[in-house]
């Protein structure tokens, strides 16, 4: 029993991460690139650290691996934060959607610190 | 089982490798670059529970801290203007 939510817990996290990456590479611009990566592998991941945590059990193991879990939770927003604002000072542009319903990159970015 | 979680981040690795060199802007490439290490670790956290051995998590937990290190010094380096 504990074995079959151990696997069924690593093939979801690691269908996320296949998930994550296709959306890597098939996502027209680095905005939607960055929602893709970030969200996703940082579930994916979670859910195999998940599956350690059931499949250890000990008080060690699953203090190690809460530790991981919640600096993955920390650092993925603040990484794609910060990839995303460099694109946007940098002006990359943005996919024009079939509707023109898209904001044009700014080349005098208001905050420049 | 094992199996196919490993071909599967195997492939998720691949498509992170096109991204990698087709990329149009460095941003493009050092995305790609973080999502490969998160991809690695993922792997890694995989083969823990296959060898029964929970040291492997000690690595993953360093290369999360080291990629997160690299994405930032990058996109410092990017937004100020250093890097094309």
């Amino acid at each position: 029993m504990r074995d079959l939510l151990v696997q069924a817990l690593i093939l979801l996290g690691t269908i996320f991460v296949l998930l994550s990456s296709l959306g890597m590479l098939r996502f027209p611009d680095i905005y939607c690139r960055m929602h893709a990566s970030t969200k996703a592998s940082s579930f994916g991941m979670g859910c195999v650290l998940l599956a350690g945590m059931v499949h250890f059990a000990t008080i060690d193991v699953i203090s190690k691996l809460l530790a991981v879990f919640v600096f993955i939770f920390l650092t993925a927003p603040i990484g794609a934060h910060i990839l995303s604002r460099a694109a946007y000072t940098r002006g990359l542009p943005q996919h024009q959607a079939k509707d023109g319903a898209t904001v044009a990159p700014s080349k005098t970015p208001s905050g420049k610190n | 089982m094992m199996t196919l979680a490993s071909s599967l981040l195997g492939l998720s690795l691949l498509l992170c490798f096109i991204r990698l060199v087709r990329g149009p802007s460095v941003v493009d490439r050092v995305a790609a670059l973080d999502l490969m290490a998160v991809i690695f670790s993922a792997a890694v956290a995989v083969y823990a529970v296959s060898a029964n051995q929970p040291i492997y998590y000690d690595f993953v937990l360093v290369l999360s801290i080291f990629a997160f290190f690299g994405t930032v010094a990058v996109g410092r380096f990017v937004e100020r203007g250093d890097v094309q």
